[in-house]
């Protein structure tokens, strides 16, 4: 009985720590997802001028994970535009977002299909600067805490394994 | 959709529910709603502008309407709105007043909106009924409608397409406003009949040149002839054997802008319609012009 707890906990440890580890690989690839839509949303901007409605449906097709999600959500919410602001689809569109994502990618709302391109690319390029900072932020903390969360999250659930024991 | 609807579905919850107040004999003469900063917004019934029980518009509600007219993409629209409109879905045309930005290669665009003017459109089918005989006798000659801005060339024009398209001329639509047509995605939003080929949001001159060269038009409409460069193509294309079907401002028995006068001058065109608004109504006068 006491070695069967003891295999729990200790893979229960490991788990912990590949758990932490995940978490951390899925924010950096979030936040690329998200570049990779601001970068697309910038080139709609300033080459083509792309209306808001076939802009974001466009891109939900051509982004992946969370930014084709937002922008399916945008897509869809555009339906109601006159009943309620761009700003509040945006908004809620963003609301299944992390909190830093929606920090990041929030302020947008106010800016875009509300003024002329420059204004909104301006907006963009400012929006996508932070993002990448934000995914170079993470991508270094996967790099050097990564390996370690693993590495702790086993030892802790050995050394309980151990006293257990 | 009816085009009082259409323009009321650019409005702000609260602004709507005030126009939607107005009544169905209201509705069917009302020409425009119009906002404007710090004051009540105001209907115009049949050349009269009447105030709507609504609060005073406030910026936020002006960039809301823009907002809901352009699709959230005023980006889009900046051409448009360099030239003082934006054009909505359902043919609805927004009049856009503000502080010109002016750069080295002209207007750059508005800010600072104070006014904005939601046109409300109209299939008025049946209109031409008095005067199709008398403008199609023999064969269509190449017509030009004239009145004051708001006496219902659009809608004249409008009316004079579909019957021309119905009665089998191919006819190319100039329509740079969005305003005959009424495309939405590609769709029209009004009758324009079989034979309507229309190029939506290209500017007059260069659209006209586009369907000259690419449809192949026995008839050439586009509305407001404003400029020398409107004209210019008026005319290269009457030069091609095409007839045209136009619409100018200009008022009866009053003078005429330099491109009226050299429409007319040209010789391009073989009768006028003068549209004359009267408390609501409408009565064409149709005068045949001398050749020569």
């Amino acid at each position: 009985m006491r070695l069967t707890g003891a295999v729990l906990l200790a893979a229960a440890g490991l788990l912990a720590g590949l758990t932490a580890r995940r978490a951390m690989e899925a924010r950096v690839r979030r936040l690329t997802e998200l570049l990779g839509l601001l970068e697309l949303l910038a080139m709609e901007l300033s080459r083509f001028r792309t209306p808001m409605p076939e802009l974001f449906g466009g891109l939900a097709g051509r982004t992946r994970g969370a930014a084709s999600e937002l922008c399916a959500r945008v897509s869809a919410g555009l339906d109601t535009l006159g009943e309620r602001t761009f700003s509040d689809i945006w908004a809620e569109a963003a609301a299944p977002l992390t909190a830093e994502e929606r920090d990041l990618l929030g302020p947008l709302g106010t800016v875009l299909g509300r003024y002329g391109a420059e204004e909104q690319l301006l907006a963009v390029e400012r929006c996508r600067h932070e993002t990448e900072q934000a995914r170079e932020a993470a991508a270094a903390a996967l790099r050097d805490r990564g390996r370690l969360a693993v590495g702790l999250g086993a030892a802790g659930g050995a050394a309980l394994a151990v006293l257990l024991i | 959709m009816d085009g009082f609807l259409s323009a009321a579905a650019l409005l702000p919850p609260d602004l709507r529910r005030a126009a939607l107040a107005l009544g169905p004999e209201e509705r069917d003469v009302c020409e425009e709603l119009r906002l404007r900063r710090d004051r009540p917004m105001t209907a115009l019934l049949a050349g009269r502008e009447y105030g709507l029980d609504a609060g005073p518009v406030t910026e936020t509600l002006l960039r809301a309407v823009l907002e809901a007219a352009t699709g959230a993409s005023l980006h889009a629209a900046e051409q448009q709105l360099c030239r003082g409109f934006v054009s909505a879905p359902g043919g609805v045309r927004v009049g856009v007043c503000g502080t010109a930005v002016l750069g080295p290669g002209g207007m750059e665009g508005l800010r600072d909106v104070s006014s904005l003017s939601i046109r409300v459109p109209r299939a008025a089918v049946g209109c031409a009924d008095n005067i199709w005989e008398r403008l199609t006798a023999g064969s269509f000659r190449s017509t030009l409608i004239l009145s004051p801005p708001g006496g219902g060339k659009t809608t004249l024009l409008r009316e004079l397409i579909r019957r021309l398209s119905g009665a089998g001329y191919r006819v190319a639509v100039a329509d740079e406003r969005g305003e005959i047509a009424g495309v939405s995605g590609g769709a029209a939003g009004f009758d324009l009949g079989p034979s309507a080929d229309v190029m939506t949001g290209a500017p007059k001159a260069a659209g006209a040149a586009m369907l000259l060269r690419a449809m192949n038009p026995q008839v050439l409409a586009m509305d407001e002839a404003a400029e020398d460069g409107d004209v210019r193509a008026l005319l290269a294309a009457a030069g091609c054997g095409v007839r045209l079907l136009a619409t100018a401002h200009g008022e009866r028995g009053g003078g005429e802008s330099p491109a009226v006068a050299a429409l007319l001058a040209s010789g391009a065109f073989r009768r006028r319609v003068w549209v004359e608004c009267r408390e609501g109504q409408r009565r064409y006068f149709v005068e045949d012009i001398p050749c020569g």
